[in-house]
């Protein structure tokens, strides 16, 4: 089974949502609170076979004068799903561009849509849609089972026991042999029940290890079934899952999570729709990329052998795990305020967001993001940023939701554009290097996004040094000096000036003038010129040491093109 | 002679079966072995007949759908509406046509191809040779989806005047290769063997096209130049046991046959009901207990054959009383809309030693529709007969012991 589409109306902090997943792979990501978990929670609510208790707040701000709807359509559907005996004569067409229509028509896909309706009476309603009947059909939570949604939620361990309805039982196929062979047990003390001697647990808790081993969980002895005594007394619930004799209950989080996903999935034969909220929970960066990988793989295999693939929709705020991921994958949750509409955007260049995850992927959880173009830049302005804070009342800009990205280069325009479309708000800080090409201008202005630059055309680093102080010059050429060397710095300066000799060059530098022919302005040209050609701090460690002495210059030049751009950008990252 | 096993491992495929040669049982048998089968008859009766089978067989009834091909494509013609355009409520004529032809094309779209495929594994098609061209085409692209056999007799075509001259080897075995003919007649085996036999070896003569030989001395010959020659309906059954039937190829002639037997043998209904109906129609017309009472006594007069005591014999007492009873309720027609009176009066009348009932169908399903009209459960006795109609083609009818019908109405009816 895979979603289709997804409409939300009123429901938590979502008034409204209308998306289409357009994949068997989605990972959700989007700044806090614009909603990503509560698309998840929407799809749970309306596929799952669960009965929810629905109180007030889960309307949009606790009003329940309006009823919540949300309507989910589904293809991929399985046999029993597409059976005229079930839901066969309520099926849907989904066009091949992606859109619904009430009957299929020609090669449209069959899907199902279920709405599930919250009025007043906090009673809730699932029926599916379908405009040529003229009672609705109602869907029990027989029928609702058939969608094969699993949620992952961390901290359930009912699927780590052989439970009545778990899917360890299911795996099982039958628990009549253990329940009796319990009852003994019980007798004859809880040491003796040697359910391990029981052939259909054991081979269920061996599959159980597979399939949590191939997802990354660790396994330190084996799985085996051992009896675990709860408040509910003897029953097939007491049977849980045991790692070389400790309850998996009591192992590591990751480790939990995942062989409960791995076992939840293996129970649905026809494609799984996986919904897994923050997918990094309790996982190190090396097993959450195991477990990304292997859900692909999944997937992958599952297309090549003509199964049904199902689908994995995922929340991250891991930059690991959108690393992995891809940006095909990606989709980018973005909720207007104060109307709470939410939109879902997926890439549509993902070459452009490509190179962004390789370079900032961590912008990418931001609500704004600052793109710049070269490593002098962004070292910079990270360094610089430690400043503004004491004047905005103390707050960082990543307090905003606000973040500054590696735009690598000339890549900047696209990726701010990509990242535009994606719903961020965008704005770009760059020197003069190279110029934007008439393009690249015409589509910035009509996407709406800022370019901060320097007056004048200037590159950084001619603007740096046409507005700093003699002493701050001279601070400037000793960093350099320190980072690259002092030979090196002396010599490139000795080939831009031949007529300054190595002895005065390594003199200070508010001395320069009084041997040179060139002005205290045209000097600090040539230097910001070898500089820039030498790239003395193309660099964004170098870019950050060099941002005290930049805010220093700034600070003492207030007019100056470098001041300019710079309250530019802190005015745009603080707005 | 094909087994189960063999023919649910054939694709498509066609059987030929002759009457009262196991077909029903062989049709059961093929739908149990897969996970779900789709078995489509052309009559409600043969409907019943596959569903009592198939529980006498033990097969689970979510295994196998059993529905009359009327059925199945009014099913998936509202269900597709856009693209099959269905003719709105029960189809009449030509509507039929529409209705089949609108299965068709529904089936020409991707989604509900595939709810076809995922909904059965088999489809068996019964009696193939009342099929229509419309239905055969139909049930062409089924085949085209899910693997199809079609059992049907050349021999046993009874809608010909309907439209079913579907040519075996010309349109239906190309596209249903012949997989063998049933061989056995176990409807007579321990019953009445040799009338098995006898039907069995008639069938092979009128194939090769040789006539009935009348001189068989297994067939009694009594010739009788009166149609109500009574005789012919009695003699030589006495103490016999097992089913009986009486074959005229009039309908009118047949009730008015029944009616002279006097009730030993019952008329057969059609399933339009026309007389119900008509009826039903009486009934909502009349504005007062006369008008009614009127409407009973027409009904009566079509399903009773009342004798007239000879002279000089007594009136029985309960006879007597039964008619003093009737007349105390007849004014009770005047109350309401008369229902619960009619329903009683309906009730009481079969219970007269003079009055032999030999439309009990009919007689029956108009006590229901005055019950369904007494309760409160329909408006009017034209909205109760159909829903009595409407379930009794669900549930179907038990064939009486002795029968006066037409060779149609005798083998199902629509």
């Amino acid at each position: 089974m895979q979603l289709r589409q997804i409409k939300v109306t009123h429901f938590r902090g979502i008034e409204f949502l209308d998306w289409k997943p357009g994949g068997p792979f989605c990972c959700l990501i989007g700044p806090g609170d614009s909603g990503k978990s509560t698309v998840l929670d929407a799809v749970e609510a309306a596929l799952s076979s669960r009965w929810f208790a629905f109180t007030e707040p889960d309307f949009l701000a606790c009003d329940t004068t309006r009823p919540m709807v949300i309507e989910a359509t589904v293809g991929e559907l399985s046999k029993a799903l597409k059976s005229d005996e079930r839901l066969g004569l309520y099926v849907r067409g989904w066009t091949s561009a992606g859109d619904l229509r009430d009957e299929p028509e020609d090669d449209d896909e069959p899907v199902l849509t279920v709405r599930l309706t919250v009025d007043a009476s906090m009673e809730p309603v699932w029926e599916l849609i379908c405009d040529r009947v003229d009672n609705p059909r109602t869907l029990s939570n027989r029928d609702r089972v058939l969608f094969g949604l699993v949620r992952l939620a961390g901290e359930d361990a009912r699927h780590l026991a052989w439970g009545q309805g778990s899917v360890l039982s299911r795996l099982t196929g039958d628990t009549n042999e253990a329940s009796t062979r319990l009852a003994q047990a019980y007798k004859a003390a809880r040491e003796n029940a040697k359910l391990d001697q029981l052939e259909s647990l054991a081979k269920a808790a061996e599959k159980a290890e597979r399939l949590a081993k191939g997802l990354g969980a660790y396994v330190e002895g084996s799985y085996e079934p051992g009896l675990e005594l709860g408040r509910s007394g003897l029953s097939s619930g007491s049977i849980a899952l045991h790692d070389g004799g400790v309850p998996l209950r009591l192992a590591g989080l990751g480790t939990r999570r995942l062989a409960t996903l791995a076992i939840q999935k293996s129970a649905i034969s026809e494609g799984a729709i996986v919904l897994v909220d923050e997918i990094e929970h309790g996982l190190e960066p090396h097993r959450i990329i195991g477990a990304i990988a292997q859900l692909k793989a999944d997937q992958d295999r599952s297309v090549e052998a003509g199964r049904p693939v199902g689908q994995v929709l995922m929340t991250t705020h891991s930059d690991v795990a959108i690393g992995e991921t891809g940006p095909e994958r990606l989709r980018v949750v973005q909720m207007t305020r104060p109307g709470r509409q939410v939109a879902v955007f997926a890439p549509t260049a993902p070459d452009s967001i490509r190179a962004l995850m390789r370079f900032a992927p961590r912008a990418l959880f931001a609500r704004r993001i600052l793109v710049t173009e070269g490593n002098t830049e962004i070292g910079m302005l990270l360094g610089i940023r430690e400043h503004w804070p004491a004047r905005h009342a103390g707050k960082p800009i990543e307090q905003l939701g606000v973040a500054i990205a590696d735009g690598n280069g000339a890549q900047a325009p696209a990726m701010a554009l990509a990242l535009n479309e994606l719903g961020y708000e965008t704005a770009i800080f760059r020197d003069s290097d190279t110029s934007l090409s008439p393009t690249e201008k015409t589509e910035l202005a009509a996407a709406g996004i800022q370019v901060f630059a320097y007056r004048g055309d200037l590159n950084t680093e001619q603007a740096i040094f046409s507005a700093a102080s003699d002493e701050l010059v001279q601070e400037l050429l000793n960093f350099a000096r320190q980072e690259r060397g002092d030979d090196a710095i002396d010599n490139n300066i000795d080939i831009k000036l031949p007529d300054l000799t190595l002895a005065v060059i390594r003199a200070t530098f508010s001395e320069w003038k009084l041997f040179s022919e060139l002005e205290g302005l045209q000097l600090r040209e040539a230097i910001a010129e070898v500089a820039a050609r030498k790239r003395w701090f193309k660099d964004q460690r170098i870019g950050r040491g060099l941002s005290s002495m930049i805010w220093r210059i700034a600070q003492a030049a207030p007019e100056s093109s470098l001041a300019t751009a710079l309250h530019q950008a802190e005015a745009w990252l603080h707005a | 002679m094909p087994e189960a096993s063999d023919l649910f491992n054939l694709g498509n495929a066609a059987v030929v079966a002759p009457a009262g040669h196991g077909k029903t049982e062989i049709i059961a048998k093929v739908a149990a072995l897969g996970q779900r089968a789709l078995i489509l008859t052309h009559t409600h009766a043969g409907v019943h007949a596959i569903r009592s089978r198939l529980k006498r067989l033990g097969i689970p009834r979510s295994r196998v759908a059993v529905d009359t091909i009327a059925g199945w494509s009014m099913r998936y013609a509202h269900a597709f509406p856009g693209i099959a355009k269905p003719p709105t409520g029960m189809p009449q004529g030509a509507e039929w046509d529409q209705l089949y032809r609108g299965a068709r094309l529904a089936l020409n779209v991707a989604a509900v191809r595939a709810v076809v495929a995922a909904s059965y594994d088999r489809i068996l098609i019964d009696e193939y040779q009342d099929c229509g061209s419309l239905q055969h085409e139909l049930a062409t692209e089924l085949a085209r989806i899910v693997p199809t056999l079609i059992f049907g007799d050349p021999m046993q075509g009874i809608f010909e005047f309907a439209g079913a001259t579907l040519s075996w080897d010309a349109d239906i075995h190309p596209l249903f290769p012949f997989a063998g003919t049933l061989e056995k007649p176990h409807r007579w085996a321990g019953k009445n063997p040799e009338l098995g036999q006898w039907i069995a070896e008639t069938r092979e003569k009128l194939l090769r096209g040789e006539p009935i030989d009348l001189a068989d001395p297994r067939i009694t010959f009594r010739q009788s130049d009166d149609a109500f020659d009574l005789g012919a309906l009695f003699e030589g059954i006495e103490g016999k046991e097992g089913s009986f039937a009486a074959i005229h190829c009039h309908k009118t002639i047949c009730y008015r046959l029944a009616k002279a037997a006097g009730g030993g043998y019952q008329a057969i209904e059609e399933v339009a009901a026309s007389r119900l109906q008509q009826f039903a129609n009486l009934w909502d017309r009349a504005t007062d207990g006369t008008g009614r009472l009127t409407a009973i006594k027409s009904l009566l007069s079509d399903s009773f054959s009342i004798k007239i005591p000879a002279d000089g014999v007594d009136v029985d007492p309960a006879d007597a009383a039964l008619e003093a009873e009737l007349r105390e309720i007849e004014p009770a027609l005047n109350l309401g809309n008369g229902a619960a009176a009619a329903a009683r009066i309906m009730a009481l009348t079969p219970k007269h030693s003079r009055w032999k009932l030999f439309r009990r169908d009919l007689w029956r399903d108009a006590e229901r529709a005055a019950t369904e009209v007494s309760a409160g459960r329909a408006e009017s006795m034209d909205k109760a007969t159909t829903n009595v109609r409407q379930r009794v083609s669900l549930s179907g009818r038990k064939l009486p012991k002795r029968t006066v019908s037409t060779p149609l109405l005798l083998k199902g009816n629509r």
